[in-house]
C-alpha cells in the first residue's frame, strides 16, 4: 500500500477535537510558515488534552503548559498524522494558509496556486501536483520580501513552483524555487554601462541569497 | 529522415500545459524546460505534413499527441531560424541550437531540439521569447488561433 493510501480506523474522535482546537486558535493564531504552523498548533492540543486528562485525575500537582508541552511526552498520534500528509494535502494547507492570513495579494495567490494544482492534477492524476516543499520555500521567500509584486506563477516540469517578473524583454526575473531550499534563477536586465545591451544571467542560489544576488542587477526596480 | 536538421523556414510547435503560461496567456520558460529524463526538447514539425493550412497542420499534431491535452493547453508555434538565431545571438555563450526530426511511432513529426547543455533555465526563457502564435491543444468545434504577443 502506498504511503499517501494508509486509512485510518481509531482515533477519530482526536482528530475532530484537534479540528475544533485548530479553527478555534486560528481565529486569533499568529501565523507562522504554513506546515511548521500545524505542527506546533497540533504539538499545543497534544499538550493541552494531556493536561486536561491530568486535571481530570488528580489534584495534587500541575506542571505549567509549556513545560508539559516541551517534557518529552511521547509523541502524539497526531506528529505521525502530519507525516501521513500527502504531498497534495500538504499543498491544500498551504492554500488554506494563504486564503487566511493578511499579506498583500495572498489570496490571488491561493487562488492562482489552485488553479495550477487542478490543472496539474487533471492533466496527470497519478503524479503529485505541485512539491509542497517547492511552495513552502517560495512562501517563505514571499514573507520575507515584502515589497514585491505579484508574480506571475507557473510550474516547472518537475512540479516546483517557479516566480516570474516580467516587464519588458530585458527586465525579467524569472525563479524556480527548488524543495532544497535552492532557487534557479533566470534575469535579463540592462547593463547599466551599456543601456541598450541586455545582461542575461542565470545560476542557482540558496533562497536567502537570492536577493541579495539579484538586487545589484537591478530586478527591485520592476519587482517592486 | 531521422537525424536530419528541420529547414529554417519551417516551423515546430510545443505543448504548453496550462500551468506553463501566465494568467494572461503569455507562454514561459517553463514550458521549454527540459525533464530530467530528456535528451531533448520534443516538439512537432508542421510542415511535415505537407498542408499549406496552419489549422489543418495543428489538426494534425492533435491527433499525435501522446498525453490528453488539458482543457486550455496550448500549441505554441515557433520558427526554427528563429529560435536558432535568437538563442545563438542572445545567450551568454553564443549557444547553437539544433533541431533535429525525431520520428517516433505514430508521430513521424515528431522532433526535437537539441543544445540545452547548462543555462537549460536561460535558454528555455529565450526560446520562450520566440515563440509566434498559440493554438488551443485540444480540438473544440470553435477552436481558433490566440496570437501571443510577448512585452
Amino acid at each position: 500500500m502506498k504511503r499517501n493510501e494508509r486509512s485510518f480506523t481509531t482515533g477519530q474522535d482526536d482528530i475532530n477535537a484537534f479540528e475544533e482546537f485548530h479553527w478555534a486558535k486560528n481565529l486569533t493564531a499568529t501565523i507562522l510558515e504554513p506546515i511548521d504552523l500545524l505542527e506546533v498548533e497540533i504539538k499545543n492540543w497534544w499538550a493541552q488534552k494531556r493536561i486536561d486528562a491530568l486535571r481530570r485525575k488528580s489534584s495534587i500537582t500541575i506542571e505549567p503548559v509549556e513545560e508539559l508541552a516541551t517534557s518529552g511526552a511521547p509523541e502524539s498520534p497526531f506528529d505521525e498524522i502530519i507525516d501521513r500528509l500527502s504531498d497534495d494535502e500538504k499543498v491544500n494547507e498551504i492554500v488554506k494558509f494563504l486564503n487566511q492570513i493578511n499579506i498583500t495579494f495572498s489570496k490571488q495567490l491561493a487562488s492562482r496556486i489552485q488553479f495550477l494544482f487542478e490543472t496539474s492534477k487533471e492533466e496527470c492524476p497519478d503524479e503529485v501536483a505541485i512539491l509542497p516543499e517547492s511552495l513552502k520555500n517560495f512562501v517563505s521567500f514571499l514573507q520575507a520580501e515584502p515589497n514585491l509584486k505579484y508574480p506571475d506563477l507557473v510550474l516547472s516540469p518537475s512540479k516546483n513552483i517557479r516566480a516570474q517578473w516580467r516587464t519588458a524583454p530585458n527586465r525579467h526575473f524569472a525563479v524556480e524555487f527548488l524543495p532544497t531550499s535552492d532557487a534557479h534563477f533566470v534575469i535579463f536586465a540592462p547593463d547599466p554601462k551599456h543601456p541598450g545591451k541586455t545582461n542575461r544571467i542565470s545560476g542557482i542560489v540558496s533562497v536567502d541569497s537570492l536577493m541579495p544576488t539579484a538586487q545589484p542587477h537591478g530586478v527591485l526596480s520592476w519587482c517592486s | 529522415m531521422k537525424g536530419d536538421l528541420l529547414p529554417d523556414q519551417d516551423h515546430i510547435c510545443r505543448y504548453c500545459s496550462a500551468t506553463k503560461f501566465t494568467e494572461n496567456g503569455l507562454i514561459t520558460g517553463a514550458a521549454f524546460q527540459l525533464r530530467p529524463v530528456d535528451k531533448y526538447l520534443s516538439v512537432n514539425w508542421l510542415e511535415f505534413f505537407q498542408l499549406a493550412d496552419r489549422h489543418e497542420q495543428i489538426r494534425e499534431v492533435r491527433k499525435v499527441l501522446r498525453l490528453k491535452p488539458g482543457a486550455r493547453a496550448k500549441l505554441a508555434v515557433l520558427n526554427v531560424e528563429e529560435i536558432v538565431n535568437f538563442v545563438h545571438t542572445q545567450s551568454p555563450d553564443a549557444r547553437k541550437l539544433r533541431v533535429l526530426h525525431e520520428p517516433i511511432e505514430n508521430d513521424p513529426s515528431h522532433s526535437g531540439i537539441y543544445g540545452f547543455g547548462c543555462d537549460e533555465h536561460l535558454i528555455a526563457d529565450l526560446i520562450a521569447e520566440t515563440v509566434q502564435e498559440t493554438y488551443p491543444a485540444k480540438q473544440t468545434e470553435n477552436a481558433i488561433n490566440e496570437t501571443s504577443f510577448r512585452k
